[in-house]
């Protein structure tokens, strides 16, 4: 909805809007999903985010996707590439790649109405992080940090 | 009669069930109970309600689907598999407890040229095996213990099964791999890993996946309200992890899934 960070002071004004988003939380960052809304896989994300038609539009059509430092290891990398070269081959413009940090993770704990779209993987079995055990939250935190 | 199949769960940007992205399919009912099981909430057939007290949401697990149905969201990522050598996993509980819905959703996968594979248990009749195998490129065939006391008292299962269904697997030419959990304190032992090797040898097993432990799946058993006897067992060290593969490494090709 608003790049650049004018999404959270955009989101400060903006009253409370019909898919659940309370008034003052922040808007949706560019063209990214709101937050907790893709709970369906990247795949789905994308293939959502790849409808508009983006030649259309100038700015704020950046995405941004969190994945687990798993996801940066050696096989599993490939697949990232792939669902790269999937998102422009259908027309995306340009998609920022983040791997989830401490902070993140950290905060997730807190807050998880703010990340139920966030999945941590290992060993052919992933889950999204804010149905885990509080113990086992910090079990991977602290792997993370280790990575 | 149009087959249906019970469904847990459809995950899609699946990177641990076989190569590319895949989507897999966690079908319900499974007649084991690995205690250390990652996915508690595909054991029984019936639908069930996960409460996670942490975050206060409910999730349901549980619908019959039918072939058309699944395939049709399988297929909506037709483009990730054929960018990344992907397809479908079907997975569970014990998918080939459904050989018929399973080798239908297979035959409608596999003629969109899609690659298709099954991840089971194998302690199933033969004939699930046959009937799936024309439409499927490879198996995933789970093998965690070395002997037929600790199949029956520790998985509730039949160690014969298996080995038998291993041996028709490779007769009949089929891909498939096979994938072994390492459960600290259950089967890593030097003597038990010794073990594990001679059986998969006399079976002619070329190659094996490890799968370290983890416990990830302690949220679920909460959420199910089941005891989870894994629950404060701790993951491999990097060390013990290193030690077995270079144990299995001897004997076999192997692959470790992070």
């Amino acid at each position: 909805m608003a790049a650049n960070i004018s999404n959270i002071s955009a989101g400060k004004q903006i009253s409370a809007t019909p898919d659940g988003r309370l008034a003052g939380e922040p808007l949706s960052d560019a063209a990214s999903p709101t937050y907790g809304r893709d709970v369906n896989g990247a795949t789905t994300t994308i293939l959502s985010l790849t409808k508009p038609d983006y030649s259309k539009v100038a700015t704020g059509t950046v995405i941004n996707q969190q994945f687990s430092p798993s996801m940066f290891n050696d096989e599993k990398r490939k697949k990232l590439l792939s669902l790269i070269k999937v998102f422009m081959k259908k027309g995306g413009q340009e998609i920022q790649i983040n791997a989830t940090s401490r902070q993140i993770l950290k905060d997730a704990m807190e807050n998880p109405d703010k990340y139920s779209n966030l999945v941590v993987r290992v060993s052919g079995f992933s889950a999204f992080y804010v149905t885990l055990d509080p113990d086992v939250q910090k079990d991977i935190l602290n792997r993370t940090q280790q990575e | 009669m149009e087959e249906k199949l019970n469904v847990s769960s459809i995950q899609h940007f699946s990177t641990g069930d076989g190569d590319g992205i895949r989507t897999t399919v966690f079908l319900k009912g499974c007649h084991l109970r690995c205690p250390w099981c990652h996915n508690p909430e595909t054991w029984s057939k019936e639908p069930q309600t996960l409460f996670y007290s942490v975050s206060n949401k409910s999730v349901k697990c549980g619908k019959l689907m039918t072939v058309e149905e699944i395939s049709k969201e399988i297929l909506a990522d037709r483009d990730f598999y054929i960018e990344s050598g992907g397809g479908l996993t079907v997975s569970g509980g014990e998918p080939l407890l459904n050989p018929d819905g399973v080798s239908a959703l297979a035959e409608r996968i596999k003629n969109e040229y899609i690659s298709v594979i099954i991840d089971t248990s194998a302690c199933v009749p033969f004939e699930s095996f046959e009937k799936t195998a024309p439409y499927c490129d490879k198996f995933f065939i789970d093998f965690k213990v070395s002997n037929e006391d600790d199949y029956k008292n520790v998985l509730h299962g039949d160690f014969n099964a298996v080995c038998n269904n291993i041996r028709n697997v490779i007769a009949n030419g089929w891909d498939f791999n096979i994938r072994i959990p390492l459960i600290p304190g259950f089967n890593t032992s030097d003597e038990y890993v010794e073990d594990m090797i001679k059986v998969l040898l006399f079976l002619g097993v070329k190659s094996v996946d490890l799968l370290p432990f983890h416990r990830l799946a302690s949220g679920k058993y909460k959420a199910l309200g089941i005891k989870y006897p894994y629950e404060n067992t701790k993951p491999l060290t990097a060390e013990n992890l290193k030690k077995t593969a270079d144990k299995y490494k001897q004997y076999f090709n192997i692959k470790i899934e992070k």
